[in-house]
């Protein structure tokens, strides 16, 4: 069932059986405002709900029950116990409806004329100053009572929430019903953030106990307490998931308001307008949730304001009359992936460039170079609306950089294609949780701090032996890496860390990207990678902008997490990213064509090839004598399969680097002779994809045959999940 | 009968030094040995660290340079922690005494001599036998900027 229905009735369920109690109590108590207050707002409630989710016979009663308790409230008429009765049957019948949708998906058909006339009966006889008493039921059981009711002509545009319209069939069976206990009410209970926020405090702090127990029983040779140790394992496992699931609810939540806003813009502008949504059971954490409502509903108010034509201008162009907005979220590799898109006019090119020449955001020359889908990555730079008119719904210059920097605050990303007259469709792309971020834990003059893998995109090992090396201009270390400067910021100092200097000494460069800003972090040590549960750092260290959070590691210790941001800002290079993203979007003027990361390494004949690197799963040594024939080919074992081995020459070298390759499923090994480094192509790559080699292409001056890993994956082994 | 009546209140007793401390002992929620901690670069230098309690982190505070008392004490710490808005924070101590009902008519306000730094946290003081316990708010001594240096 439709999970905005489902929570509808749990809520409905609960206020109901609160109403039972009060109207008893104001049976005894007529004069109790408070009490006719309680009441009046549970049914208004409902009467509202009902409207909004179409389903209009809960919504007309409903609307009777609410008009006769409004005059109770404004003491306009005298509660009597015939007239509580009269409400209480009201109740009842709504009850019914809600058991019926419960049971059917839909509203019970049923005909509710007769308690309809009672209550109007009272309403306006009580209007006229006629007492009417609920002996005489049937006064106005002749008058016909048109069901209007505004709430399910406004329900209608926003049918596509999947409300089904009442299910018609089996007559009177759902009135038989009675009013048995409700289902959904037993099945899902209440409770209070407080207590699973604590729940998962304990919970981690168990998870951290066991560690620590399985770390010192490994030491131990035999031993008894192993068997039950690893069913506790085993438990708190499990007990770990099930908390984590309490954290989660279905995205739908946050689109429960969006059918209502598309509807009202829709009215506003004249506009045909169909939402639709789907997966709308994709959990997320709570939080994040929280966080996305408002960029989500920004973003489907603009496809329905700006994207969607009006009908006339749709059918001039051959589309049908009523546009359409897909909302759609669905998993993608650990993060949740929405998508927003609709079959509007896409985004406008000329305006966004006039926009961006009024602005002084580009020059017209430029501007002629820039491939479209550059200039329309325009619209996420602050203040930017192409808008011609500020309508009460958008224009106002205030979004597309605010949704973006929104959903970058929660390690999300966000993509956009956009196809003038066919439509615009966005990708955001979002973690699971925020609760456990995936980070690399560094160490400096034995401090352990942990920086948020999303924003490291590579490691060099420099000083000693390394072919890199820390360079100083004017103390300024820097570091050249593929041809390029990389600033450089000590950890050391930046935190105030005794240090000394030893050129020789073997230190790493954490290079970290933030935004389109490349810097590098010089750290002593890099321990593993963890997943860490982020915890707010205190409020009264939140002036230290360098950190983002602190976490408990595995083993109980606290460690500081790093904000790369604000290590930015504290190293005063905060100027640079601007600049940084202005220089990116020159460079890729210059260089248009997609950015290729290439990975360079001599071939068994000693030749200089290279391989797209995301292609690329791993780089491996082997020894020569692991190498196995089967079938006639030269496999090794990799991960409990067999794998092919493409490239190998016997020659008396003992170990040989080998790049493996994956295609989905499929691994191959390709046995270099040396692996050299890694290179940025700007281009495309243009060869065939059947053909050995993807294309030639000049890196560092040298031409280099990019070699086609498919050719190997093809022939490579399936590795499944659970062999 | 004494612990219920409402003119008297009941204060956790502490040393620093020659001196005594009180602390109103609702709001002491462990006393620890002291921890391992972990050192937070940057911050002022009376956080000591932090650390962690049963999957919550807690925010070290060394109470002697907090008060600015700059005497070195024993190396044999004692932890108070405290919850001050939903955070929890322990104050490193060099011992802890034993817990006094007070009553609370006879606590006097601070002497106007006292160390600004001193009356800044003072919320009385109380005049035991052979020594003057200060009692401190909480809250005043926690209300700190420790991310500035």
């Amino acid at each position: 069932m439709d999970d905005i229905i489902n929570e509808f009735l749990t809520e409905t369920n609960e206020s109901l059986a609160e109403l039972d109690n009060a109207l008893v109590a104001l049976e005894q108590n007529p004069e109790d405002s408070a009490l006719i207050s309680q009441i009046f707002r549970v049914i208004h409630t409902i009467k509202g709900t009902s409207g909004f989710l179409g389903l209009p016979r809960l919504g007309s009663v409903a609307h009777k029950g609410e008009d006769v308790l409004g005059l109770f409230r404004d003491k306009k008429l005298k509660v009597t116990p015939a007239y509580i009765s009269l409400i209480l049957e009201a109740i009842d019948r709504i009850k019914q409806i809600i058991i019926g949708i419960e049971t059917t998906g839909g509203e019970p058909a049923g005909d509710d004329s007769q308690l309809i006339s009672q209550l109007e009966a009272v309403y306006n006889g009580a209007g006229g100053g006629v007492e009417l008493s609920n002996d005489s039921p049937n006064i106005m059981d002749d008058a016909v009572m048109p069901m209007v009711d505004p709430f399910a002509e406004e329900a209608a545009p926003a049918q596509s929430l999947a409300v089904q319209e009442p299910v018609q069939d089996k007559g009177t069976a759902a009135t038989a019903t009675a009013p048995a206990e409700s289902q959904i009410a037993s099945q899902t209970l209440r409770v209070n953030v407080e207590v699973l926020e604590n729940l998962m405090t304990m919970v981690s702090e168990l998870v951290l106990t066991r560690n620590q127990l399985l770390q010192t029983a490994r030491n131990l040779k035999e031993n008894e307490i192993l068997a039950p140790l690893q069913r506790l394992n085993h438990v708190v496992s499990g007990l770990q998931d099930g908390v984590m699931k309490t954290r989660m609810q279905p995205i739908g939540n946050a689109w429960s308001k969006l059918p209502r806003i598309v509807r009202d813009v829709a009215a506003e502008l004249g506009k045909k307008i169909d939402l639709e949504m789907r997966g709308q059971e994709t959990e997320l954490d709570r939080q994040i949730l929280e966080m996305i409502k408002d960029p989500l509903t920004h973003m489907v108010r603009n496809s329905a304001d700006h994207g969607v034509e009006l009908p006339a201008e749709r059918v001039a162009k051959g589309k049908s009359e009523t546009g359409k907005i897909l909302l759609n979220a669905y998993h993608q590799g650990g993060h949740i992936i929405v998508e927003i898109s609709d079959d509007g006019k896409g985004l406008p090119l000329e305006k966004i460039k006039n926009k961006i020449l009024e602005r002084g955001l580009a020059t017209e020359e430029q501007l002629r170079h820039m491939p479209a889908q550059q200039i329309q990555q325009f619209i996420f730079h602050a203040g930017f609306s192409t808008a011609d008119k500020i309508t009460s719904v958008s224009g106002r210059g205030v979004g597309m950089d605010v949704v973006r920097s929104n959903i970058e605050k929660i390690g999300g990303s966000i993509e956009m294609k956009s196809v003038e007259d066919k439509g615009t469709t966005f990708l955001i792309k979002i973690p699971l949780t925020l609760a456990i971020v995936s980070s690399l834990i560094v160490g400096v003059n034995n401090e352990r701090f942990a920086v948020p893998q999303i924003t490291v995109s590579e490691l060099v090992c420099v000083g000693g032996d390394s072919t890199h090396q820390v360079e100083l201009i004017n103390n300024a270390p820097v570091l050249r890496l593929r041809g390029n400067l990389l600033p450089l910021v000590s950890l050391n100092q930046l935190l105030n860390l005794p240090h000394h200097e030893d050129k020789n000494k073997v230190q790493y460069i954490v290079v970290t990207r933030v935004a389109a800003f490349l810097f590098g972090l010089i750290v002593d040590q890099v321990f593993d990678m963890e997943e860490i549960v982020v915890k707010p750092v205190s409020e009264n260290l939140k002036g230290l902008q360098i950190f983002s959070g602190n976490t408990i590691l595995g083993d109980g210790r606290v460690i500081m997490i790093l904000d790369p941001p604000g290590i930015l800002k504290a190293a005063g290079m905060e100027q640079n990213l601007e600049n940084a993203q202005q220089a990116q979007e020159e460079k890729l003027q210059i260089q248009s064509g997609a950015e290729n990361l290439l990975l360079l390494f001599n071939d068994s004949h000693d030749q200089l090839k290279a391989a797209p690197i995301d292609m690329v799963s791993r780089l491996e040594e082997v020894e020569l004598k692991n190498i196995e024939i089967s079938d006639g080919r030269k496999v090794i074992q990799y991960l409990g399969h067999l794998m092919p081995i493409f490239g190998c020459e016997n020659d008396n070298q003992e170990r040989r680097p080998l790049i493996i390759f994956r295609d989905g499923n499929r691994n191959a090994a390709l046995m270099a002779n040396k692996i050299l480094d890694i290179a940025t192509y700007y281009g495309d790559l243009n060869g065939g994809t059947d053909g050995s080699i993807l294309d030639s292409v000049i890196v560092n001056g040298k031409a280099v045959d990019v070699i086609n890993p498919a050719l190997f994956t093809t022939q490579g082994v399936v590795l499944t999940e659970n062999a | 009968m004494a612990l219920l009546d409402t003119d008297e209140q009941q204060f956790l007793s502490f040393y620093m030094g020659d001196h005594v401390f009180g602390i109103p002992i609702f709001q002491v929620q462990d006393i620890l040995h002291t921890q391992q901690l972990t050192h937070v670069p940057l911050a002022a230098d009376f956080i000591e660290g932090i650390m962690n309690l049963r999957g919550r982190i807690v925010t070290a505070i060394n109470f002697r340079k907090r008060l600015h008392y700059s005497e070195v004490g024993g190396s044999n710490t004692m932890s108070i922690v405290l919850e001050h808005k939903d955070e929890l924070f322990s104050l490193i101590v060099d011992d802890v005494g034993e817990v006094l009902n007070l009553s609370t008519d006879k606590i006097e306000v601070p002497p106007y001599t006292l160390n600004p730094a001193w009356r800044e946290v003072a919320t009385g003081v109380f005049q035991l036998q052979d020594k003057i316990m200060i009692l401190l708010n909480p809250h005043a001594l926690l209300q700190i900027n420790g991310g500035q240096k």
